[in-house]
């Protein structure tokens, strides 16, 4: 089963991402991962990456660390090592309330990680490190 | 009524009734909205972002809806 390792921060699991614009420029992002977050949107994105949205998806409300309604988009990411390619919905907003750690630019949560046949957390020779085994 | 206000007039519809103007939809059907009108209806988001994006390049316009009952996210 092919399996994509991402070294894990002190304090957080994190993924590397990459996303397509409209105008296929791709875009790496670290993204840090929480199961806990839940719902149809899988995604959620700081205002800078309004670039990415292909197209918009009325609004929703959220509860928790990020309260409130939300803009949403569509947005097509992919891990290429894994031959990962989908286009999900992303919750595009001020990052600020989630405290995330510095160079993480957003989060994936639970509907993104059940795209794969597993995902978790493990501890190798390096350190921790998070992981996404394909389907396939 | 701007444009995205009559995207949204159909989006509750579809989210209330998974129905506009007696046209039934399925769960997970992907409507592609533009100026107050369906313009698309495709089984996955990326065919009615293509149909919409071929009418209308501009990102910032129309919208595609997936019919399902709205939820709130939870961020804990």
């Amino acid at each position: 089963m092919p399996t994509e390792y991402f070294p894990s921060l002190e304090n957080a699991e994190v993924i590397q991402v990459e996303f397509l614009t409209l105008q296929e420029e791709v875009h790496s992002y670290k993204l840090l991962v929480d199961s806990g977050f839940t719902g149809s949107s899988s995604l959620i994105l700081g205002t800078d990456a309004a670039a990415l949205v292909r197209a918009e998806i009325p609004a929703t409300q959220t509860s928790g660390a990020l309260q409130g309604e939300q803009n949403r988009g569509w947005v097509t990411c992919r891990v290429p090592s894994l031959n990962f390619q989908c286009t999900l919905i992303a919750i595009i907003a001020d990052l600020a309330p989630l405290s995330l750690p510095p160079d993480v630019q957003g989060m994936a949560g639970l509907s993104f990680l059940r795209h794969f046949a597993r995902s978790g957390a493990e501890q190798g020779e390096d350190g921790w490190r998070f992981f996404l085994s394909d389907k396939s | 009524m701007s444009e995205k206000e009559r995207n949204l007039r159909i989006a509750e519809s579809i989210y209330k009734h998974f129905a506009w103007n007696d046209r039934k939809f399925q769960k997970g059907d992907c409507i592609a909205v533009l100026d107050g009108n369906i313009i698309a209806v495709a089984d996955n988001p990326d065919d009615a972002i293509a149909a919409l994006r071929a009418l209308d390049p501009d990102p910032k316009r129309g919208m595609v809806i997936e019919v399902s009952h709205p939820v709130v996210d939870v961020i804990r």
